[in-house]
């Protein structure tokens, strides 16, 4: 506001105000009091005036009534008119008569009053009846000069305006020699003021003065001026905070007014951009983006309010090519956003040097070029892998045939096809007889090149819309979905064996391999897959034990296939729970004439079809894969045994049979070696019986299992000799102790010059390859004789001993001619 | 004229005053009594002496004073004819009778036909009126006539 001078500037001060104010108001009140108080000595006045001429008038009355002659009224009423204030007296009789004061005047008329100043005559007439003594009644007129008491109510009121105007002046002196005193603390308040708005805010600010007022407006002052401090640095520290955050983002941060022209940068921009900040500040944002972009910036106008780049405004950033202080171009990154502030619009950029970013997108993108390139290479080697995997899945891998899966599928096929159309359809199983001895004899190799051949010759036999698969081992199965009638599968069943029936050549060795065909039916043998495949195979059993190599599916031969599953589970179960019997059959030494071991030979003790021999379930354990446990049981019951005949003096070496799937068996040797521990049995004490086929079937790995075990001390014998494909190239290696002629040899050697031939020619080449020899089958003295007549070591038969159980070959050693071996070595 | 307001204004004060000067009216007043009091006459001195507040006693019954403050002029006649005094000094004169000498303070009345019911009611009860107004209440008596004269 701009200061005015003289008059104004004082009506517009403090001082000037209060002045202003107090004349206001004394000019206002002082004379409305005046002149209230001036009417109430008026009043007083005319009301004191009024009294005494009442009163006068009365006392007049009373001396008029004494009464008197005409004369004597006159002069009376002369003296009341020389009394002072009465200037009119007259006495008015009640019969007309009028009695005047001398001095009356003839022009005075009366009018009686009863207020003061009523008639405004300046006479105060007043009338009051008089009753004379003599009787007669008059009417006193007395008229009283009002001017004395106009006088004195004039002088009054010149008084009274006088003393209002000196009061008013003097009121004004004293506020104007007073005022001073009240404003010079505001004045010293005032500069402390301006000196705070000027920035000099650190001083304290006190002002004393007895005015409450002003001393808490001082004090408000100071404490305005302590947050004014107190917030002014925390501002500065605020700004110091947040100038080091800007100076140490990695972000380029750059403020442009709405002109375009760059007002600050932090250091991160700096840096991008190579430039000082003396040098940028003041430029335009042109200066920083190249000129092929230079296009997105806008020149603001010059009427209006604009951005500086239109193109950038806004909240993601924009890619563009910025420009360093040496001119050299780079990609950045860049978005500006609008600030509306108090002092007007201000933009804020935000730059980033994205060179390193750009390098590693343009890497990515080649990496992810790169990567999918693999990843469709990958992608299609997946395909063929699963369309490999998924061949596996459904085709067996020796043969190639379809395995079991897809066999069950197209079977299913099948019989919806069939079902539709009302036709028959067949399933042939079938399993190769004799299969087991070649791949026990020559082992797993033979087989395999076996079941190849036997595949590609069972396909060649059917028409391309049957089906032939795999089901495992030997067994295939055949399916024909488009058959007429039962002849048909018949036939086609025929055409198969028959096609078997020429011989297998391998490496130079013809293989007689036949099949037995089972065939099921549909919809008379089965509706659905599973009953076909379980009837087909029903059927393939019954074929194998007829004598025809083919057979249809009989609903009253299926009994058979069940009582065979049904010994199975018996048969695991036998083993559980120990239903087997371990038997005992002696060998004796003949030159010795004395028990040197047993044979372990197992039965089982069926509860319904009573006490079974090994031909009735070791096939069976074999086929199915029991026949390892039920060798172990053998195993711990013998040597459980031999620890019993141990304790009770008695030192014999068991013998226990192994079938060919244990030479196949990596921990037969850990198991041999944890059961004689475990019954304290030496090495020496324990034989393990192999029949040439089981050794055959897989020598080299038989090799390495028989080596392990002799490794181990204890003998090993081969069973059965004679009766296979042994190669003494073979024998002459493995490291056995004893040969056992089988014992169709030695039953008819007395009555069969050949057996005998080959019964002496065993013995010599035993001996002459260092290996004991046992004769099985000895079942008369005869034998027995000849036997050490050809120097035979050791024979086993029922003339020596059946094989019996342990406690009835314990109480038979008592009593027999021949001597066991005992501990202390007597015979 | 410049102020035909102000002009206008003067003119109706003028026929105003004219007015109320044409206005004036005869008039009488009398000190009254109620009819049943037994009171035919006061004289002057009883008359002051009652409303000065002193007892007076008149035909066996003592009387009692009521002022009449209805109307001021009436009230001034009064003052100046019965008690010849101010108004002021007639206050005191009352108060001071009332203090100093156990006289009872005569009740006054500003409004006329309260006064008139005490009349009625009160026998014995001496007052002012205007003739006019104690004739136009029938049980009212007129002891005498204390002034007359116009009135604005």
């Amino acid at each position: 506001m701009a200061r005015q001078r003289g008059i104004s500037a004082l009506l517009h001060s403090f001082a000037g105000r209060i002045v202003l104010g107090g004349a206001i108001i004394h000019i206002v009140l002082i004379p409305f009091l005046f002149t209230g108080v001036l009417l109430i000595v008026a009043e007083g006045y005319k009301e004191q005036f009024v009294q005494y001429v009442r009163h006068d008038i009365s006392q007049f009355a009373e001396h008029l009534a004494e009464g008197g002659d005409a004369e004597h009224l006159r002069q009376h009423l002369d003296e009341i008119a020389l009394s002072g204030r009465t200037v009119f007296a007259q006495l008015i009789f009640d019969n007309g008569t009028v009695i005047s004061a001398s001095s009356n005047k003839p022009s005075a008329k009366f009018d009686e009053d009863f207020y003061f100043g009523e008639h405004n005559d300046g006479i105060y007439y007043i009338s009051l009846p008089v009753d004379l003594e003599d009787g007669t009644t008059a009417t006193l007129h007395l008229g009283y000069d009002e001017a004395t008491a106009q006088e004195q109510i004039q002088n009054a009121y010149e008084r009274g305006t006088v003393l209002a105007i000196g009061y008013i002046l003097l009121s004004l002196l004293l506020v104007a020699i007073l005022i001073p005193q009240l404003t010079r603390p505001l004045r010293k308040l005032r500069d402390a003021a301006q000196k705070i708005a000027s920035g000099q805010a650190m001083e304290h600010l006190h002002v004393k003065s007895g005015i409450y007022e002003i001393s808490d407006l001082s004090d408000d002052l100071e404490r305005m001026r302590h947050e004014l401090v107190t917030r002014n640095q925390a501002i500065a520290a605020r700004e110091e905070r947040i100038r080091a955050i800007m100076d140490n983002v990695v972000d380029g941060i750059i403020t442009i007014d709405r002109n375009g022209i760059i007002e600050s940068m932090n250091q991160a921009a700096l840096q991008i951009f190579a430039y000082s900040s003396e040098e940028i500040i003041g430029t335009n944002l042109d200066t920083l983006l190249n000129q092929p972009y230079f296009c997105e910036y806008e020149q603001p106008d010059a009427t209006t309010p604009t951005a500086p780049s239109v193109s950038f405004i806004g909240v993601s950033a924009h890619e563009t090519v910025g420009r360093r202080k040496d001119g050299h171009a780079f990609p950045m990154e860049i978005a500006i956003s609008e600030l509306t502030h108090s002092e007007g619009r201000l933009f804020i950029a935000i730059v980033r040097d994205i060179t390193e970013r750009k390098q590693a997108e343009a890497e990515i993108r080649a990496l992810q070029e790169d990567l999918e390139q693999r990843v469709i290479k990958r992608t299609r080697e997946l395909a063929a892998l699963n369309r490999e995997l998924e061949h596996q899945a459904l085709h067996d891998a020796l043969t190639e045939l379809p395995n079991r899966l897809l066999l069950q599928d197209r079977l299913r096929q099948g019989i919806l096809v069939a079902q539709r159309e009302q036709h028959p359809l067949a399933l042939l199983i079938t399993d190769l007889d004799r299969f087991k001895e070649i791949n026990d004899t020559l082992g797993h190799h033979y087989g395999d090149l076996v079941l190849q051949q036997v595949a590609a010759r069972l396909r060649s036999g059917l028409r391309e819309s049957d089906t032939i698969a795999r089901l495992g081992g030997d067994e295939f199965a055949v399916l024909l979905p488009m058959i007429d009638n039962e002849q048909d599968a018949i036939n086609a069943a025929r055409k198969l064996i028959t096609i078997m029936e020429k011989p297998i050549i391998l490496e130079d060795q013809s293989f007689h391999i036949g099949i037995s065909v089972g065939i099921a039916l549909y919809p008379e043998h089965g509706k659905d897959g599973s009953t076909l495949m379980r009837h087909a195979d029903v059927a393939m059993y019954v074929a194998k034990r007829s004598t025809s190599d083919y057979a249809l599916y009989d609903p009253s031969e299926d009994q058979h296939s069940i009582s065979r599953l049904a010994m199975v589970s018996e048969l695991r179960h036998a083993i559980e729970y120990k239903q087997l019997v371990v038997f005992y059959q002696p060998k004796i030494d003949l030159r010795e004439g004395r028990i040197v071991g047993v044979e372990a030979l197992v039965r089982w003790n069926h509860p319904q079809r009573g006490l079974l021999l090994p031909d009735d379930f070791i096939p069976l354990a074999e086929h199915t894969g029991l026949i390892r446990p039920l060798t172990f049981f053998v195993l711990d019951e013998a040597l459980h045994q031999s620890h019993l005949w141990q304790k009770a003096g008695l030192n014999l070496r068991i013998a226990i049979n192994l079938s060919a799937r244990h030479l196949q068996d990596e921990q037969l040797a850990s198991k041999v070696d944890v059961t004689m521990r475990q019954w304290n049995i030496a090495p020496e004490l324990v034989e393990f019986e192999i029949t040439e086929s089981a050794i055959m079937a897989n020598p080299l790995r038989a090799m390495e299992t028989l080596t392990q075990l002799s490794a181990m001390g204890v003998s090993l014998s081969i069973d059965d000799f004679g009766t296979g494909y042994s190669s003494l190239v073979y024998l002459k290696q493995l490291p056995v102790d004893e040969i056992k002629i089988d014992k169709s040899f030695v039953l008819d050697m007395l009555d069969n010059n050949e057996d005998m031939v080959i019964v002496r020619s065993t013995v010599d080449l035993a001996h002459n390859m260092g290996r004991r020899v046992v004769a099985e089958g000895v079942e008369s003295e005869q034998v027995l004789d000849v036997l050490i007549k050809l120097g035979c070591d050791m024979a086993q038969g029922y003339y020596i001993s059946r094989p019996v159980t342990a406690n009835v070959l314990t109480g038979w050693l008592q009593k027999t001619q021949w001597h066991s071996q005992r501990n202390t070595g007597a015979r | 004229m410049k102020h035909p307001f102000t002009a206008l204004l003067l003119m109706l004060m003028l026929i105003g005053k004219i007015s109320l000067a044409n206005s004036d009216e005869f008039r009488r007043l009398v000190l009254v009594t109620d009819a049943s009091s037994g009171i035919t006459s006061l004289s002057n001195s009883e008359t002051r002496r009652l409303f000065l507040g002193f007892p007076v006693v008149k035909g066996g019954h003592s009387l009692e004073a009521a002022i009449n403050r209805s109307d001021p002029f009436l009230y001034q006649v009064f003052l100046q004819r019965v008690v010849y005094m101010s108004s002021s000094v007639y206050e005191r004169h009352l108060l001071t009778n009332v203090i100093q000498l156990g006289g009872q303070r005569p009740q006054a009345y500003t409004d006329a036909r309260a006064l008139i019911s005490v009349l009625r009611e009160s026998p014995g009860t001496v007052s002012m009126l205007w003739e006019s107004d104690a004739k136009a209440n029938g049980n009212l008596i007129i002891l005498g006539e204390v002034w007359h004269g116009n009135v604005e």
